[in-house]
């Protein structure tokens, strides 16, 4: 079979796979909105998200502006 | 076992997987920072059958001359009396071109007595002349000055071909279940997702978070849930589907929440949704009487506008191609936006 895999160890990494995954997703969904609330501003604040150059126009949410037709 | 049988399975395996993807080469085109993912995706197979229904119509020749005005010259002109007999008389034959070409002006008037109200799409009428003039001069933050007439939504139909109705109410399952949200009905409102099918009423009628997102890193008080979540993908969804657009044509893909290196069609946007808010509100509900039972949704509500009643496909409604500056008549006056829609912002 290749790559020195054998029927056993390619189970073995698919069991491993099968139990991480929903492991790792449920620490996912307990740490949102109970630790972290919004992951991209959590991201910015730990440095993590990039800060690219701004190429639009500066563009305020209408939300914010007051007079403005709704 | 032999060779072809094998070669036959996985050909047939790769068709079936493939069936519902379009095929390639589809153009990319980027617009924002490169790297990042700020490209919108165009099949150029679709987009060249989309031209041929986005083509404006020639506009009918101005009628040369002085006239009086319509409102002196004809009976019961409650909307367009400011216009004069000729502009008005071109106006007209070019509704009866944008609204009901085969019917001809019999649909909206009693042929033996034009000024009366006999028929509803008459009075229908004269409420859309006031809902085009108000949305060239009150809103502008949407239209600018490339402006709507009839012709943007109806498109030589009666009734535009994108309209919606309420839904009627889902069963519900057992307890435990509920009902099913809408969901998983691959609706063609949502770009045939598995997302709620009625994005509208909750956002298009009745004025509900769309903002889910935390404003901060930490919990702060969000109390929005997935499933209100799944409503805002939802009218996203539609939004996209419906300005045949990717999601980055109005967000970036760092944040979809954060303003901050948004591109500006995404304020535009925003304002579409008021106005298909107030339009719905202020023009279509107040109609519902005026219809005819055949006319109204299954739970006896009047057509309403989303998206895709003016864009049908586009990202601008006709790839931006103004008809309103040769019927300046549409441009206005407004009537002025209503009290009570700007309260509910």
């Amino acid at each position: 079979m290749g790559f020195n895999a054998s029927m056993e160890s390619i189970h073995r990494w698919a069991w491993w796979f099968a139990v991480l995954c929903p492991l790792v997703g449920g620490i996912g969904i307990l740490l949102t909105g109970t630790v972290v609330d919004n992951w991209y501003l959590w991201a910015v604040k730990h440095g993590v998200a990039p800060p690219y150059p701004n190429v639009f126009p500066v563009v305020v949410d209408p939300a914010t502006l007051s007079g403005v037709n709704p | 076992m032999k060779k072809p049988p094998l070669l036959v399975y996985s050909l047939l395996f790769i068709l079936v997987f493939l069936a519902g993807c379009e095929r390639p080469p589809i153009d990319s085109v980027q617009h924002g920072y490169r790297g990042t993912g700020m490209v919108q995706v165009y099949n150029p197979r679709t987009v060249s059958l989309q031209e041929e229904e986005n083509v404006v119509p020639p506009s009918l020749p101005v009628i040369p001359g002085d006239s009086p005005k319509s409102s002196q010259a004809y009976k019961n002109v409650l909307v367009l009396g400011d216009l004069s007999v000729n502009e008005f008389t071109r106006l007209m034959l070019s509704i009866t071109s944008w609204v009901s070409p085969n019917e001809g002006c019999a649909y909206c008037h009693n042929t033996a007595n034009f000024a009366e109200d006999s028929k509803y799409t008459k009075v229908v009428a004269r409420r859309m002349i006031q809902m085009t003039r108000h949305i060239n001069a009150d809103w502008k933050t949407h239209v600018a000055e490339t402006g709507v007439t009839c012709y943007t939504c109806h498109r030589g139909n009666p009734v535009p071909n994108y309209v919606w109705f309420k839904e009627p109410e889902q069963e519900k399952g057992a307890d435990f279940i509920g009902d099913r949200a809408g969901q998983n009905l691959a609706a063609p409102s949502v770009g045939l997702a598995s997302l709620p099918s009625d994005p509208f009423t909750p956002y298009l009628l009745q004025n509900l978070d769309i903002r889910v997102n935390g404003t901060t890193a930490l919990p702060n008080g969000n109390r929005h849930s997935i499933k209100q979540a799944e409503w805002t993908y939802s009218l996203m969804t539609h939004m996209a589907s419906s300005l045949g657009v990717n999601c980055t044509y109005c967000h970036n893909t760092q944040s979809f929440s954060s303003w901050n290196g948004s591109p500006p069609q995404r304020a535009t946007a925003w304002y579409g949704i008021r106005m298909a808010r107030d339009l719905n509100l202020t023009y279509m509900e107040p109609l519902t009487n005026v219809f005819p039972e055949h006319r109204l949704g299954p739970l006896g509500d009047v057509a309403k506008t989303n998206c895709g009643t003016c864009h049908q496909g586009a990202y601008k409604p006709l790839y931006g191609q103004s008809m309103l500056k040769d019927h300046p008549q549409l441009a206005g006056p407004g009537t002025g936006l209503d009290k009570t829609t700007l309260a509910k912002k």
